[in-house]
C-alpha cells in the first residue's frame, strides 16, 4: 500500500523539474499558418483608393450575416477608382464564423483574411467586437 | 381563331395576337427588352427573335401576329444562336460593373446572359465610353449600360405626351437622354427609371446604398395622394431605401411623388421623441408622461368648461380618424373635429366612375378647377391616355395647367379665381342662356367656350371637379352634369379624405376648419390637438392660424418634425409615417385599400390611433382593448359600409379677396405638393423656394425678365421671390408657388388661393 | 515591565509578519508547484516570475463585490470568516523558533511565550477552526455549504482525536508539554527518530485537519463547488483563504518543533547558522511536502476516510503510545 504512494510522490517531484510546455502567450508566439484565416483586412489600391466598390456580395455570402454593407458614391473618384465606395462597411466579429467565403465572393480582392488572431475586446458586452470600417482598413499584426 | 404550335404546344389565339403574347398564354418564356405590356410594340431590341417552320429568317416574336398553322420554335439551335450572338453584341460595350451597378439583381441583361448567353468576349477592344449623366436629383443616367430598348423614349412619348427625352446620333455612337435639359424631373421620371431593363436609368436618391437582395419589400399605399397606388416599400434595417410599383394597380405608372417622395421617412430631422413645454423650451420626456400630461390638461380645460378641437391632416388612415373621432366625440365631449387642413369647405361626394379603366374608357373630358397632374397625377396620366390616342377630348376650366394643356381640344385659362365664373357661363351656354357678362375679366374667349360646349354636347364626358372647387362651384358642376345627364367626378386634398368623411371625422354641426380657427381666437376653443399637418404650410391663412394658435391654452402637436406648429405647441409626439403602420385607406373611387406595415416605429413614433388610444386609458374610459392596427380594421369596415350625409356647407366663404393689381393663384408646385414633401431632399433641392410665374407676354408688359427677383406686396407684407415665365399662366394673372415650411407664404392668404397681389421689381 | 511588554509586541509584530508572508506566498507557492508538477509554469505574469501575484491577487480579492447571501444567517455568516483566521494567529505565540538570544543586556526568548501547556493550548485553539468551517456552511444557508460544513464537523472530530493521540508519544518521551522543552530534547536527536510512526500519523491527521488534499472533503470543488466557502466573496474569503495557509504554516511550525528538531541544525558542523534559519528551511520543507502531497494524490471518499481514520489510524495511534509506554518501562527512558 505505501509502495504505490510513495511512487506517486516520485512521479510528481520527477516533474517538477522537467521543462514546462507552456508557450508565455503575450512575450512569446507560436508559428501561424500561411493560410490561417483570421481579421480581415480592406485592402486600398496603388493609388491608396478604396479597393471595395460595396457590391455586397460578401455581405450576401456570409454565413453568419455577420457584414453590414451601405455603399456610397464617389463622384470625384477620390476613394474609389470606379466611384462607389462602401460608406459602412462592418464585421460583426461576435458572429464571424471565419469561413473566408468574404474572401472567395470578392470580386476585387477588397478584403483579405490575415493571419492576425488577436482579436479579443476590453470590457463587457459585445459592442467592441463590432468593427468598422476605418479598422478594417488599418494595417496591423500580420498584414 | 389562327391555331399555332409553340414548341410543340397546340393553342388557339384570336387573330391579331402575336408570337410573344400567344407564347405567354402557354407559358413558354421568351426574352424581351424592348416589349413592355402597357407600351406599343416596337421590334427593336431583337432579343425576341423565334424560328418559324418554313420562314426563312428568325421573326421578331413582340411584333409578329401569328398566323394558322405556324409552328413555332423558341428554343431551336438558330434561335439560341440568335440569342448568344445578340448578348455578345449588347455586351460589346457595355460596360462589367455589375458590381458597381444598381440595378444588378433585376437587371434584365444579367438575367439573360446568365440563362442565354455565353460566357465569353472575344472583341478585345476599349469598349466605347459614355460620360455619366446626373439629371438632377432624381435619376442619373448612363449610356455606357443602354441597350436601346428605347423603352424609355416610348414611355416619355406615349404616356408623357413628348418631352426632350429622345434619341440622338447613329450605331454605337447613339446617345438616349434629354436634349436641352440638364435636371430632368417632369413628374413621371419614376417609371423612365422602373422600365429601364437594365441600369442606364437609375436613381439618385437609392444611388449605391444597398443591394436591391438586402431589401424586404412590403406592400403598401402611397400616402401623397387620392389615387391610392400600390407601392412596395423596400426597407433595410428600419429604413426605407427605395420604392417599387410592381403591382401596376390602378395605372401601370405612378407619379414622382409616389416613386421618390419618401426620404422624409428616414430624415435626420425627424423627432422620435415625445417633448413637453417647460417655460421656453420643449424638453423630451417619456411617452408616458407626455400621454399623461396631455389627458391631464385636456381633461382640465373640459372641466373647466372650454372647448377642445382636433385637426387631424387628410393623409392618415381610417383606423386613426376612427379612434381620434371617437376619442374626441365619446371620451372629450368636443363637437370640433375636422380633416380639411387644406382649406376649402367641402366634403366628399360618391363619384360616377369606379375605377381608372373606367376614367380611361371615356370620350370626352370636362376638367375644372384643378391642375390634375399635380394633385392626382396618375388620374392626368389616364385622361391623358385617350386623348392622346385620338379617342377622347378633353375640355379644361383650369387657371395655369401644367400639363394636360397639351391634349386638350379647348383650354379655358381664366385669370385665377374666374374658374366658376366661366363654369357658370358653361352652364349658361349649355342652358342657351346669355353668358357674354360672366365671362368678362376672365380672359376666356366666347369662341372657346362656344366650342367646349358643342364638344361637351356631342360626346359623352367624364366631369371631374377639382379640389379648387367652392361647395357653390360643385353646385354649378352637378347643374352641367345633370344637363348632360352625368355624375361628376369630385376630388378632395389629401390621400384619405373620404375615409376621414366616411369614418365621421367631421364637426356634426359642419363646421369648416377656418369656424374653427376662428373659434380659437375668440376663446371658445382652448384646447387643439393637431396631428401630421403643418399648419402653416397647408392651411391657407397663415395670420389667422398664428393668431389661434397663440390664443391656445393648450396645444399638442402629433408630428414627425419640428415644424412651425410645434414652435407653438405644449406638448409635441412623434408620429410615425405611412411606411411604420398598416391601415386602411380610402382612394377617390371609394374603394378601401389596406396599408401594410414595412418596419417598426422608429423610436417612441406612435400612429395616431395608438395616440388616441393611449389619451383614452389616461382619460379613464378606454376605448377599448386594442393591441394592433388589425384589432381596428372590423370596425372600419364596418363604418364604410354605412352611409354617411354630408352637411351642407353652402354659402361659407366666397372668392371675394381679389384685391391688388394682379390676381395670382396660389398653387403647390409638383415637387412640393403631397404629404411632407418639404422634407424629401431630392424634391428641396428640385424646387428650393417659392417664386411666382407670369406668362412671357404679361411679364413683359410689366417690365420683368424671366429670373428677375421681385418683390411680391400683399397686405402690407412683401415676399421676396424669383420670377419666371411660363406659357401656361394666363394672360393678366399670376402663379405663386406654395408648400414650403420655412417660407410663411400662406400668411398672403385668406383662407383661399386666390388673392390679388403686387408686384414690382426688387431693388438690389 | 515596559520593555518586556515593548518586546513581547515586537516578537509578535515579526512574527505576524512573517507568517502573513508565509500566507501570501504560500499561496503563489501552492500555485507554481502546482504548475511545475502539471508542466506548467503558473503564475508568470505579475512580477519576474509571478512574483507579485500574492499582492494582485490581495488587490483583487479587496476590490471585488461583497455579496452577502439574502437568506443568510447574517451574525453567524459575517462571525465564520474571522474564526478561520483566530486561531493560526492565536497559536504563533507559543511556537519557539530559536535559542534565546542576549541583546542590550537582556535575555530574549525566541518565543513568545513559553507556558507549559503550549501543546495542549495548540490543539485546543486549533480545533476552533472547525467552528469556522461549521458556521459557514450553516449560515449560508445553502445545500453546498451545508453538506461541506457537515462533512467537516464529522472529519474534525475523527482526525482531532488522532492528531492529540500522535503528540501523546512525543510528550510520553519527553515528559513535558512545553514546545521549548520538546524542542531542547531533540538537540541530539531529532524526535523522529523515536517516534516514527508518530510523525506519520501527525502528518496524516495534519493535512485532514487542514482540509486539503486528499482530505479536503468540505471543501470537494468538484462536488460541492467551493464546500463551505461557496458563498463568500472579496475579503469574506479572502480570511477563508488566509486562514488555510496560516494553519498550514503553523502545523508546519509544530511539526518542526515536535519531529524534527525545531531551529537545531541537523548536523554539527552547520550549527553555524543561526536557528531561526534552521527552522524556517525546516518550516518550508514541511510546508512544501504538504504541497506535494496535494498534487500527487486524489482525493478519498467520505467513508474511505472514515474508515481509514477510525479503523487504521485509530489503533495505530494507540499502538504508538503504547509502545512507547512499554519501551519507556522496560528501558526505564529513552
Amino acid at each position: 500500500m505505501v509502495g504505490p504512494l510513495l511512487k506517486g510522490l516520485r512521479v510528481t517531484f520527477g516533474h517538477l523539474f522537467k521543462p514546462a510546455i507552456t508557450v508565455k502567450y503575450p512575450y512569446e508566439k507560436r508559428p501561424v499558418a500561411e493560410r490561417y484565416r483570421g481579421r480581415h483586412v480592406l485592402k486600398l489600391d496603388e493609388d491608396g483608393r478604396e479597393k471595395c466598390c460595396a457590391c455586397g456580395l460578401c455581405e450576401a455570402v456570409c454565413p453568419a450575416g455577420a457584414i453590414t454593407l451601405y455603399g456610397a458614391e464617389d463622384p470625384e473618384f477620390k476613394r474609389s477608382d470606379v466611384g462607389k465606395i462602401a460608406e459602412v462597411y462592418e464585421i460583426d466579429y461576435s458572429r464571424c464564423i471565419f469561413c473566408g467565403y468574404c474572401v472567395d465572393a470578392c470580386p476585387r480582392g477588397a478584403i483579405i483574411m490575415t493571419t492576425d488572431y488577436e482579436l479579443t475586446v476590453p470590457g463587457p458586452g459585445r459592442g467592441h467586437l463590432y468593427k468598422d470600417k476605418n479598422w478594417l482598413f488599418e494595417k496591423r499584426g500580420g498584414e | 381563331m389562327p391555331k399555332v404550335v409553340i414548341d410543340g404546344i397546340e393553342i388557339e389565339v384570336p387573330p391579331g395576337t402575336t408570337i410573344l403574347n400567344a407564347a405567354q398564354r402557354v407559358g413558354v418564356e421568351i426574352p424581351v427588352f424592348c416589349y413592355h405590356p402597357y407600351l406599343k410594340p416596337a421590334g427593336i431590341c431583337r432579343m425576341c427573335l423565334v424560328e418559324v417552320e418554313g420562314m426563312p429568317r428568325l421573326l421578331p416574336a413582340c411584333i409578329t401576329e401569328v398566323q394558322d398553322g405556324w409552328e413555332i420554335y423558341t428554343n431551336s439551335d438558330r434561335v439560341k444562336d440568335a440569342r448568344e450572338w445578340l448578348l455578345e453584341f449588347v455586351l460589346v460595350n457595355h460596360p462589367l460593373e455589375c458590381p458597381i451597378c444598381d440595378e444588378a439583381g433585376e437587371c434584365e441583361l444579367q438575367n439573360f446572359v446568365f440563362k442565354f448567353g455565353e460566357p465569353r468576349k472575344r472583341l478585345y477592344d476599349e469598349p466605347f465610353k459614355y460620360p455619366t449623366r446626373y439629371l438632377g436629383p432624381l435619376i442619373v443616367h448612363q449610356m455606357n449600360r443602354c441597350v436601346l430598348c428605347r423603352r424609355c423614349v416610348r414611355f416619355s412619348d406615349e404616356a408623357m405626351g413628348g418631352t426632350d427625352w429622345g434619341v440622338y446620333e447613329r450605331g454605337y455612337r447613339t446617345i438616349v437622354g434629354p436634349y436641352e435639359r440638364d435636371v430632368f424631373a417632369q413628374k413621371y421620371t419614376f417609371n423612365m427609371e422602373a422600365l429601364c431593363p437594365v441600369g442606364a436609368i437609375t436613381s439618385n436618391i437609392y444611388r449605391y446604398k444597398t443591394r436591391i437582395w438586402k431589401l424586404d419589400f412590403t406592400n403598401s399605399v402611397c400616402a401623397h395622394c387620392e389615387v391610392g397606388c400600390w407601392l412596395d416599400l423596400g426597407e433595410r434595417d428600419g429604413q426605407l431605401l427605395k420604392v417599387l410599383h410592381r403591382r401596376g394597380y390602378p395605372s401601370p405608372w405612378i407619379c414622382d411623388k409616389g416613386g421618390y417622395g419618401f426620404e422624409y421617412v428616414n430624415h435626420s430631422e425627424r423627432i422620435t421623441v415625445p417633448l413637453r413645454r417647460e417655460g421656453n423650451r420643449l424638453r423630451g420626456v417619456t411617452t408616458d408622461e407626455a400621454l399623461e400630461f396631455v389627458a391631464g390638461r385636456l381633461k382640465g380645460l373640459v372641466e373647466s368648461g372650454g372647448k377642445v378641437a382636433a385637426l387631424v391632416s387628410p393623409h392618415l388612415t381610417c383606423e386613426d380618424y376612427l379612434l381620434m373621432g371617437s376619442f374626441m366625440k365619446e371620451v372629450v365631449g368636443s363637437d370640433y373635429l375636422d380633416y380639411r387642413l387644406y382649406g376649402g369647405n367641402t366634403y366628399p361626394e360618391r363619384p360616377a366612375v369606379d375605377s381608372l379603366e373606367g376614367v380611361e374608357k371615356a370620350e370626352a373630358y370636362l376638367v375644372v378647377g384643378e391642375d390634375l397632374s399635380v394633385h392626382h397625377p396618375v388620374l392626368a396620366l389616364s385622361v391623358a391616355k385617350g386623348c392622346k390616342e385620338g379617342r377622347a377630348s378633353l375640355y379644361l376650366i383650369v387657371t395655369g395647367d401644367s400639363f394636360l394643356f397639351k391634349f386638350a381640344a379647348e383650354h379655358a385659362n381664366p385669370l385665377p379665381g374666374k374658374e366658376e365664373k366661366v363654369l357658370e357661363a358653361l352652364a349658361s351656354v349649355l342652358g342657351g342662356k346669355d353668358y357674354a357678362s360672366l365671362l368678362e375679366g376672365t380672359e376666356v374667349s366666347e369662341d372657346t367656350l362656344k366650342a367646349m360646349a358643342q364638344g361637351l354636347q356631342e360626346k359623352k364626358p367624364l366631369i371631374i371637379g377639382g379640389s379648387r372647387l367652392t361647395p357653390e362651384g360643385r353646385v354649378l358642376l352637378k347643374g352641367v352634369g345633370e344637363r348632360l345627364g352625368i355624375t361628376p367626378l369630385f376630388l378632395d386634398w389629401g390621400s384619405n379624405s373620404k375615409g376621414a368623411f366616411q369614418m365621421g371625422f367631421w364637426s356634426p354641426g359642419g363646421e369648416s376648419v377656418e369656424d374653427i380657427l376662428n373659434k380659437c381666437v375668440s376663446g371658445e376653443i382652448k384646447g387643439l390637438f393637431v396631428s401630421s399637418m403643418d399648419l402653416f404650410r397647408d392651411y391657407p391663412n397663415g395670420t389667422l392660424v398664428k393668431e389661434a394658435l397663440s390664443n391656445l391654452d393648450f396645444l399638442v402637436v402629433h408630428d414627425m418634425f419640428f415644424t412651425e406648429t410645434v414652435a407653438y405647441s405644449d406638448c409635441y409626439l412623434p408620429a410615425t409615417s405611412f411606411a411604420e403602420d398598416g391601415g386602411t385607406v380610402v382612394n377617390m373611387f371609394w374603394e378601401a385599400k389596406k396599408r401594410n406595415r414595412a418596419f417598426k416605429p422608429k423610436d417612441e413614433s406612435m400612429p395616431l390611433w395608438q395616440v388616441a388610444l393611449g389619451l383614452s386609458r389616461k382619460w379613464g374610459r378606454p376605448l377599448g382593448d386594442f393591441g394592433t392596427v388589425e384589432d381596428v380594421t372590423p370596425l372600419v369596415r364596418e363604418r364604410l359600409s354605412q352611409v354617411v350625409e354630408a352637411p351642407s356647407t353652402l354659402g361659407g366663404v366666397k372668392a371675394a379677396h381679389l384685391k391688388g393689381d394682379i390676381p395670382a393663384l396660389f398653387e403647390y408646385p409638383f415637387y412640393r405638393a403631397g404629404m411632407r414633401t418639404d422634407f424629401c431632399n431630392a424634391f428641396v433641392q428640385l424646387v428650393p423656394e417659392p417664386y411666382v410665374t407670369l406668362n412671357p407676354e404679361y411679364g413683359d408688359e410689366l417690365g420683368f425678365k424671366n429670373g428677375d427677383i421681385v418683390i411680391m406686396e400683399v397686405d402690407g407684407n412683401q415676399f421676396r421671390m424669383k420670377l419666371f415665365f411660363r406659357d401656361e399662366v394666363p394672360r393678366g394673372g399670376a402663379i405663386v408657388s406654395r408648400g414650403f415650411s420655412d417660407f410663411p407664404i400662406t400668411r398672403a392668404l385668406k383662407g383661399l388661393w386666390y388673392r390679388g397681389i403686387e408686384l414690382r421689381a426688387a431693388k438690389e | 515591565m515596559i520593555v518586556a511588554i515593548i518586546v513581547v509586541a515586537v516578537k509578535l509584530l515579526i512574527l505576524f509578519a512573517v507568517l502573513m508572508l508565509f500566507v501570501a506566498y504560500g499561496t503563489l507557492a501552492e500555485r507554481k508547484v502546482s504548475g511545475h508538477i502539471q508542466d506548467r509554469l503558473g503564475p508568470y505574469h505579475c512580477g519576474p516570475h509571478g512574483l507579485l501575484q500574492p499582492l494582485a491577487d490581495g488587490l483583487k480579492l479587496f476590490f471585488k463585490e461583497d455579496i452577502v447571501a439574502a437568506e443568510s444567517d447574517k451574525i453567524l455568516y459575517y462571525l465564520a470568516p474571522m474564526i478561520a483566521i483566530v486561531p493560526a494567529i492565536l497559536a504563533i505565540g507559543v511556537i519557539p523558533f530559536g535559542e534565546s538570544i542576549t541583546l542590550f543586556g537582556r535575555k530574549i526568548d525566541l518565543v513568545v511565550t513559553d507556558i507549559n501547556v503550549a501543546l495542549l493550548y495548540l490543539l485546543a485553539v486549533s480545533s476552533f477552526s472547525v467552528y469556522a468551517i461549521v458556521f459557514g456552511g450553516w449560515s449560508s444557508n445553502s445545500k453546498y455549504p451545508l453538506l461541506g460544513g457537515l462533512r467537516s464537523a464529522a472529519q474534525f472530530i475523527s482526525y482531532e482525536l488522532i492528531l492529540g493521540l500522535s503528540i501523546m508519544g512525543v510528550i510520553m518521551v519527553v515528559g513535558s508539554f512545553s514546545l521549548v522543552d520538546i524542542v531542547h530534547y531533540q538537540k541530539s536527536m531529532w524526535m523522529v527518530v523515536y517516534q516514527p510512526l508518530a510523525f506519520i500519523i501527525y502528518m496524516i491527521a495534519a493535512t485532514a485537519e487542514l482540509n486539503r488534499l486528499p482530505f479536503d472533503l468540505p471543501e470537494a470543488e468538484s462536488e460541492l463547488v467551493g464546500g463551505y466557502h461557496t458563498e463568500y466573496s472579496s475579503m469574506k474569503f479572502a480570511m477563508f483563504f488566509l486562514g488555510e495557509y496560516a494553519n498550514m504554516t503553523v502545523t508546519s511550525a509544530v511539526a518542526v518543533c515536535l519531529f524534527l528538531g525545531g531551529w537545531y541544525s541537523p548536523v554539527s558542523f552547520l550549527s553555524w547558522i543561526p536557528g531561526p534559519i534552521w527552522f524556517v528551511v525546516k518550516l518550508v520543507a514541511v510546508f512544501f511536502f504538504l504541497l506535494w502531497l496535494r498534487w500527487t494524490y486524489p482525493r478519498f471518499r467520505y467513508d474511505q476516510l472514515m474508515v481509514f481514520s477510525w479503523k487504521y489510524l485509530l489503533p495505530l495511534a494507540l499502538v504508538n503510545i503504547l509502545a512507547t509506554g512499554g519501551v519507556m518501562i522496560l528501558f526505564g527512558g529513552i
